[in-house]
């Protein structure tokens, strides 16, 4: 079975696969019955054996202090066997799963006869629980990735309002509906707002702006943070400071959510007390449903949407600071700082929606080593069947086979990851050609068209370029895409791609394609925002373009050419300062 | 001479094209690997191969150029296509040009061995999978009015998703008219259905 640890500590069986009448699945253990010592050496090490509960335990006769955090063979303790008697069971195989750096659950097998596996099958085991590890590592983040993209499109739509006289109430039942609240209000320049459905009275929460973390501060029981609730079984609360001052904020609200709690027995250890005093801790013999109603929380806000919070937060501000300037518009350099800071965040988020597109394309790649690991995986079940030894030794090599593909699927994951993080400057060093590369093949990939042949030019030198990596390579993932979409249902559909290093220490690179050319009424707006030639699309991809290389300090230019048409971008190579305005 | 049936690969992501090669010769059949259509074309003993299994999205020559090339040459090789998830149009075409059947990326080893022993028995142009435009529309005229409005949607290649919002249905109730309406036709794969559609005119 796999069983999963909550944030309290106790656990719940997600899983299960079994031949017994018994069914652990949906059963939640206190968290007392996997103590510290436990968890810590699930930790250290990534198996553990009993092969058979009632086998002696052997004393060891140490001539010095012995350390024993990394034996296999360490005997486990005694309550602990009597736990695993009275649940019927006489051998057990747990793989811990670890996943960034905590314990997250356990694959926990159990045999009802005592079991001795080989070595081939322990190591094997051992294998697919780090295969097993490294998915669910990628699943969570993808998951909460995903989160964060759908966050960053709100905000990008908070950022994009074309009414400026936008009416709090309205971003409130946007808000509402993303993060799954109740209900909302808003305490701004001194004044209440009970926004979507919030009826109860007004509170006071401005305690809570100490309590935040990047000006959010999340709980699932607000009585046991500020004393009292916050009316109309409102239990649960998000709280964001919106200014720096430290007076405004923003509460979404969450009501009481009956939680039924299936535990396995009554969640109490019976304690008796032996000859001299010392508490015994006896494990209950019982481990039948018993149901418990939790119904003092809300379903609890989770640190992903802590995070998501964070991300909407500067749009909702820019908003906020766009509305106060209106209303007190008596000095027009008011006006046209919130303006500035307004483009500046529509930018931004202009840039995270396109780097939604770039991230899709990543994540379409992961299909190719999971193929493999579920392919290595299923040869390995295959093998070890087989009464032949010498194929099952081959299983160790097919499995690390695996653990290698999925190292791949995480590096796939970890490059998406970068693109996640919120807009600070990451200007880095890299090697232009290896960049140019992939960012060409991954956007060739991930068009819907096969068949563009590609002639890729690089200079013979590998230009070395100081820049912010991920933009770049969007730039060219965006022209590329462009390009295709320009030959699509053409007869000959060639791309070129050149780079090279230019007299004036410039990374010059020029993407041709063979396609439709463009329309000359156009060619004079072509990087202004929201001029698209295209039925889809918003068009900022090509003004998205032109900013981020002109924060480079460089240039980009098109051609019409033969047939078809050349973008052209220059940015200089070693620059070191300047630049990128966040 | 050897009973094991011979699949070739042809995909140009070498783990895959490595992993998948493993996974057969576990199972049983003879494996020859190919990294590129181009490759295929210029190495494989096209006498020996019984079934070919084909990537979609190749960089040089497409999975589906390939299909037409070896149709030029009149070398009629059941194909079992590998699409990623989004390539779904792009495999409709396939199975319409007479690929015997088509897997999504990630697939399990139940599903690839189904589709090659599917494809192994599959003849394009005799049989049961040859079916008249009548016998076909007759077949049709056993779904209802939404179901058929279902049926001409997952032709597409659309998923639940998708097909829910044109019709403004749930995904969920989506799912369930597939499944309905797979059983009245019966037929279980969607390139079945694909086929079915093409044959009703």
């Amino acid at each position: 079975m796999c069983y999963r640890f909550h944030a309290d500590g106790h656990g719940e069986v997600i899983a299960e696969e079994t031949e017994l009448s018994d069914r652990y699945l949906g059963l939640h253990y206190p968290a007392s019955d996997i103590p510290e010592p436990a968890r810590k050496q699930f930790l250290l090490n990534r198996i553990r054996i009993i092969a058979d509960v009632d086998a002696p335990i052997s004393q060891l006769v140490p001539s010095a202090a012995l350390d024993l955090s990394y034996s296999k063979l360490r005997a486990v303790s005694p309550i602990h066997l009597t736990y695993l008697r009275n649940m019927g069971v006489a051998a057990t195989l747990v793989l811990p799963l670890v996943v960034d750096d905590t314990l997250w659950g356990l694959m926990v097998c159990h045999h009802s006869t005592p079991k001795l596996l080989s070595a081939t099958e322990l190591h094997s085991a051992e294998l697919s629980s780090q295969v097993l590890e490294l998915l669910l590592e990628n699943i969570l983040r993808a998951e909460r990735d995903r989160q964060i993209i759908r966050t960053q499109e709100l905000a990008y739509s908070f950022a994009h309002t074309e009414t400026p006289t936008f009416e709090l109430q309205d971003m409130a039942a946007k808000l509402a509906h993303h993060f799954a609240v109740d209900a909302l209000a808003a305490f701004i320049d001194g004044v209440w707002h009970s926004l979507d459905n919030w009826t109860g009275d007004e509170v006071d929460l401005s305690m809570l702006h100490q309590k935040t973390h990047d000006d959010v501060f999340i709980t699932d029981d607000i009585s046991a943070v500020v004393g009292q609730n916050m009316g109309d079984d409102l239990v649960g609360c998000a709280f964001l400071s919106l200014d720096a001052q430290r007076n405004d904020y923003l509460v979404l609200g969450r009501k009481r959510f009956n939680n039924v709690v299936s535990w396995a027995g009554a969640p109490k250890k019976a304690v008796g007390f032996d000859k001299d005093g010392l508490p015994i801790l006896e494990p209950r013999a019982s481990f039948s449903r018993w149901e418990q109603t939790v119904a003092s929380k809300s379903k609890p806000f989770s640190q992903t949407d802590h995070l998501a919070l964070s991300v909407v937060l500067p749009s909702l501000r820019a908003l906020l600071a766009s509305k106060k300037a209106q209303r007190l518009a008596d000095t027009a350099s008011l006006m046209e700082r919130a303006q500035t800071d307004l483009r500046n965040q529509l930018l931004n988020t202009a840039r995270s929606a396109s780097l939604g597109e770039l991230a899709a394309a990543i994540a379409h790649e992961l299909n190719q080593p999971l193929t493999s690991i579920s392919n290595y995986v299923s040869a390995s079940q295959l093998l070890l069947k087989n009464p032949d030894e010498d194929q099952k030794n081959s299983v160790i090599e097919l499995m690390e086979s695996a653990v290698t593909e999925a190292q791949r699927a995480g590096q796939i994951v970890h490059h998406l990851r970068n693109l996640m993080k919120p807009g600070f400057e990451r200007k880095l060093e890299f090697d232009g050609n290896d960049m140019l590369e992939q960012a060409v093949r991954l956007a060739l990939t991930s068009s819907r068209q096969g068949g563009v042949h590609l002639d890729l030019h690089l200079s013979p030198d590998a230009p070395s370029v100081y820049a912010d990596k991920v933009q770049i390579e969007q730039v060219v993932f965006n022209l590329v895409r462009n390009a295709v979409e320009a030959m699509e249902g053409m007869e000959e559909r060639r791309l070129a791609v050149t780079s090279k290093i230019t007299d004036d220490e410039n990374f010059e690179v020029s993407i041709e394609d063979t396609g439709a050319g463009i329309d000359p009424n156009i060619l004079p707006y072509l990087f202004e925002p929201f001029r698209t030639s295209k039925s889809d699309g918003m068009g900022i991809g090509l003004s998205l373009c032109r900013s981020t290389i002109e924060d480079h300090h460089g240039r980009i230019w098109a051609a019409e050419i033969g047939d078809g048409t050349r973008f052209t971008f220059a940015i200089p190579l070693g620059q070191t300062e300047g630049g990128n305005e966040h | 001479m050897s009973t094991r049936k011979c699949v070739a690969i042809v995909d140009d992501d070498r783990s895959v094209l490595a992993s998948t090669s493993v996974l057969l010769s576990a199972l049983g059949y003879a494996t020859s690997q190919h990294p590129s259509g181009e490759h295929f074309l210029e190495e494989a003993d096209l006498d020996r191969i019984d079934c070919l299994v084909l990537d979609v999205r190749m960089p040089g020559i497409s999975g589906l150029e390939l299909q037409k090339e070896l149709s030029d040459r009149d070398i009629s090789i059941p194909i079992v296509f590998i699409t990623a998830h989004g390539d779904i149009p792009m495999a409709v075409k396939a199975i319409r040009a007479g690929a015997a059947d088509m897997i999504e990326k990630p697939f399990t080893q139940g599903e690839l061995t189904e589709s090659i022993e599917f494809s192994l028995r599959y003849r394009p142009f005799s049989g049961p999978n040859s079916m008249t435009r009548d016998a076909a529309n007759e077949r049709l005229d056993r779904l209802t009015k939404r179901e058929r409005e279902v049926f001409e949607l997952v032709v597409l290649g659309e998923t639940n998703k998708t097909i829910g919002r044109e019709l403004e249905i749930s995904p969920r109730t989506v799912d369930v008219h597939r499944k309905k309406l797979r059983e009245k036709l019966g037929a279980d794969r969607l390139a079945d259905l694909i086929r079915l559609k093409q044959a009703s005119g």
